[in-house]
């Protein structure tokens, strides 16, 4: 801990000899980074929601009984009547195109798996974001302390000039 | 003028090719990242386990063995692709880093010249 104290503490003293130019490029950059951080993030989410949300649906689709009449979807509005005839068997789409048949309580573990790779995926999304969150702030603090001391200094120019002329 | 303009347009021509290789590794990346979930998965399989590949609109069964054997070649295969883009991507860099150079200078001088 008290390493990484020291870093950021060093860190912090290389960014303040930085020219205001460089800090504003530093500070958008950074910005770029956390706007592409949340992309991600939101797209893990859409991904954890789906998955999420097949599982409860084989989970339901399980408790069904064989023979159980149902209305099969064709298109969004057309639906055709049919009968269930297998509620243990289910086709897993595990992706670049290769599908697995599994028992349903398979199905159940893999979704499980996967929604639990997602929320860790997104765990560590969330922690790069803070980080870089925190980043960004300290740019911005040194940037207008920065600015600051620049008009001061620009000022007290200005008033000197004027004591000389007067 | 119109020399140093001609030389931007030159600079950002590179860029445009550099960021084009970048996106090109980023799908490379995510390719071998689905094709090692799917290796992953297929590593919970039995002998006896189907398995089926979607070709056009059809599935067709395949024997396990099989697949894992293309899968992981894929994988080689893409990953031999990505080293190829990442030489691609460092010649750009430079390439870019040159010019930006040459731009400067050029600029540099102009200035000095007024």
């Amino acid at each position: 801990m008290a390493d990484s104290d020291e870093k950021a503490i060093e860190y912090r003293k290389q960014l303040a000899k930085q020219p205001l130019q460089v800090l504003q490029q530093h500070k958008q950059s950074i910005e770029g980074e956390i706007e592409s951080i949340m992309s991600s993030h939101m797209q893990l989410r859409t991904a954890l929601a789906r998955f999420s949300n097949s599982k409860e649906t084989i989970r339901q689709f399980s408790q069904q009984q064989p023979e159980q009449e149902m209305l099969v979807p064709l298109t969004n509005s057309l639906y055709v009547p049919g009968k269930i005839d297998n509620v243990e068997s289910l086709l897993v789409d595990v992706g670049t195109g290769y599908f697995i048949e599994k028992s349903n309580t398979q199905a159940q573990e893999f979704l499980a798996r996967k929604v639990q790779m997602v929320s860790s995926k997104i765990g560590e999304l969330e922690r790069a974001a803070a980080s870089k969150r925190s980043e960004l702030e300290l740019v911005m603090t040194i940037i207008s302390t920065k600015s600051r001391i620049l008009q001061s200094q620009a000022k007290q120019r200005q008033q000197a000039q004027q004591a000389q002329q007067s | 003028m119109a020399e140093i303009e001609g030389e931007i347009t030159v600079f950002r021509q590179i860029q445009k090719e550099l960021e084009r290789a970048i996106n090109l590794k980023h799908q490379a990346l995510s390719q071998v990242g689905e094709n090692e979930m799917v290796v992953a998965e297929l590593q919970f399989l039995e002998e006896d386990a189907k398995v089926f590949k979607l070709i056009g609109p059809v599935l067709v069964q395949q024997d396990v063995v099989e697949v894992k054997a293309n899968v992981s070649t894929r994988i080689e295969f893409i990953k031999k692709d990505m080293a190829k883009i990442d030489a691609q991507i460092k010649d750009y860099e430079k390439k870019a880093e040159e010019q930006r150079q040459k731009v400067m200078r050029m600029q540099q001088s102009k200035a000095a010249a007024q």
